[in-house]
């Protein structure tokens, strides 16, 4: 059963007349009389009488004229609710974020967003960078943030926020952490916890093997969350993106051998409407100065200063010269 | 390629000067826009034939006019918060500008003198705010450079100066003379074409209403301070 022939079964109900119903419906009456023909025959007899002029309701149209009224009208009232939702803004902002996406970034814009909309309530979904794209893909999740997908769907808009290098991770009480920078090569030695879940884990298995650099063993941990704390407790050392310790008080440390960056994009559905907030976080994250967020993040987790990891290496296209630009 | 070192270094000594001189914005710009001509007549030729063009096609004719409503915006500021019109109008009126970047030394001109205002503009009750299509990186960067003691908001591939009707497309030469002289719009606000606003001042009165607007196709004459206050006055 369809919307459309449920009203026009109302209208000419109403009309008692095919013509008049069709005109009322703005439908050419051959389609109107199609429509109904086609609910007849779901429901198993006429629903009208026909006769030249005016037409009447059978029984089974007298019976059936109460429900279908009741579910006429709870349609209307399911699509207005809709629309007043949609501008008010009392629908869910649902956000996927790809296990590498440290939330900590997305503090600042949405207590923006929030101080904005205060009914706001928001969805996190976690997953790969694959199953991101299929939430969006699936409607499940309006906006979502993750590294370039390797194949996106064509109507994923994506807008890259920033770029970002990598760097050794590692608890100030580890001897890889002395130093300022540290080879590849020492890394190996170490006990290494690896993200199964990190995009550029294959080009960091390339960066070693091209340098015929075998690691000792490895663990492997499920999240960023999991790999901190272990990190904390020093039972390891591990290559992340800069961004991962953006709350965090370890050290990230420069590695000489890993020369790869990483993109971190902010994807949508082109073409569908966006609620309010989604529209406006959008707008937050595109504006945002992704260097200072992040600087300012680490400097609160780490107050001493102490960590050599800075923002200044990120391609975030960061703050211009003041400089007349001889325009 | 780009202006030689010495030359850029002349029109920057031509922009200071014109930024101390005690006079009327438009005549400080006058100064520059006279020091550009001597020193690089080929790009002031450009603009010249540009804003002609713009004039022709009549942009800007469709921007709300007097004593019509302001359209609505909620965009973020150098700091990342979100900032609208109506709380903005709550308590007077509001000046808006409409600037087309950090790197444009007209646009800088005008700002400063803004911000000298300021004290005087707020005494007479009103606030400014400025929009500009770049990301908060460079309009933090402005706002310190300049010490802006207002909001500088950035609209998103000019969403918001699009509705206004003073967005206008930057065309092929005058993209390769910015290349040139190192203006990457794209890499500014963070997208793909090459877009700027038509530089506007409007002064929006408490009710919402448009009681003043100067808006012209040539991005070297601005807004005098003065019309602002009589702008201020009429709300």
């Amino acid at each position: 059963m369809e919307m459309h022939q449920v009203r026009y079964f109302l209208s000419v109900a109403r009309t008692l007349n095919f013509t008049h119903a069709a005109d009322e419906c703005h439908v050419a009456q051959p389609s109107l009389s199609r429509a109904i023909r086609k609910l007849e025959e779901e429901l198993g007899g006429d629903l009208f009488r026909r006769e030249r002029g005016l037409s009447h309701l059978t029984e089974l149209g007298r019976s059936v004229l109460p429900l279908l009224t009741q579910c006429h009208e709870h349609a209307m009232a399911a699509r207005n609710l809709a629309a007043s939702l949609m501008k008010s803004g009392n629908v869910p902002l649902r956000l996927a974020l790809s296990h590498t996406i440290n939330i900590q970034l997305l503090v600042q814009p949405l207590t923006a967003l929030v101080r904005t909309f205060p009914g706001l309530e928001v969805n996190f979904s976690r997953g790969t960078a694959q199953e991101v794209g299929e939430l969006l893909k699936a409607g499940a999740a309006e906006l979502g943030i993750a590294c370039p997908l390797p194949d996106p769907w064509e109507r994923l808009e994506g807008w890259p926020l920033f770029s970002e290098g990598f760097r050794l991770a590692a608890n100030e009480k580890h001897p890889l952490a002395a130093k300022p920078r540290v080879a590849l090569e020492d890394v190996a030695q170490a006990r290494f916890l690896a993200r199964a879940y990190c995009e550029q884990g294959s080009m960091l298995q390339d960066a070693m093997q091209t340098r015929g650099i075998a690691r000792q063993f490895s663990d492997t941990v499920a999240t960023d969350y999991d790999l901190l704390t272990l990190i904390e407790a020093n039972v390891g050392v591990s290559v992340v993106p800069e961004s991962t310790l953006a709350a965090s008080a370890l050290r990230g440390i420069a590695i000489d051998g890993i020369d790869f960056e990483r993109a971190v994009v902010l994807y949508g559905v082109a073409g569908r409407q966006r609620t309010p907030a989604a529209t406006t976080l959008v707008k937050l994250l595109r504006a945002a100065d992704w260097s200072r967020i992040i600087s300012q993040t680490r400097r609160r987790a780490a107050p001493g200063g102490c960590a050599p990891w800075s923002g200044h290496d990120q391609s975030a296209g960061g703050p211009p010269a003041a400089a007349a630009s001889g325009a | 390629m780009g202006p030689s070192d010495d030359i850029k270094a002349q029109l920057n000594a031509a922009w200071c000067r014109a930024d101390q001189l005690i006079a009327p914005l438009n005549e400080r710009i006058a100064v520059y826009v006279a020091a550009s001509r001597e020193l690089r007549p080929e790009v002031m030729a450009a603009y010249d034939r540009f804003v002609a063009d713009l004039r022709a096609s009549g942009v800007g004719d469709g921007a709300p006019g007097l004593d019509e409503v302001m359209p609505d915006f909620m965009l973020p500021n150098q700091d990342g918060m979100l900032v609208a019109l109506a709380p903005l109008l709550e308590h007077g009126p509001l000046v808006v500008s409409f600037n087309r970047g950090h790197w444009c030394p007209y646009c800088r001109l005008e700002l400063r003198t803004l911000a000298r205002a300021h004290p005087d503009l707020l005494a007479a009750g009103a606030r400014t705010v400025s929009i500009v299509p770049e990301v908060s990186a460079y309009t933090a960067a402005m706002c310190e450079a300049n010490d802006l003691p207002f909001e500088v908001l950035s609209d998103m591939d000019l969403e918001y100066t699009r509705i206004m009707g003073l967005a206008i497309d930057v065309p092929a030469n005058l993209q390769a003379l910015y290349v040139e002289l190192g203006i990457d719009l794209p890499l500014f606000q963070r997208t793909s074409g090459w877009s700027l606003p038509l530089p506007a001042t409007i002064v929006v009165g408490m009710g919402g209403l448009i009681k003043a607007r100067f808006v012209d196709a040539d991005f070297r004459v601005r807004m005098d301070v003065e019309d602002i206050r009589s702008g201020i006055e009429e709300c």
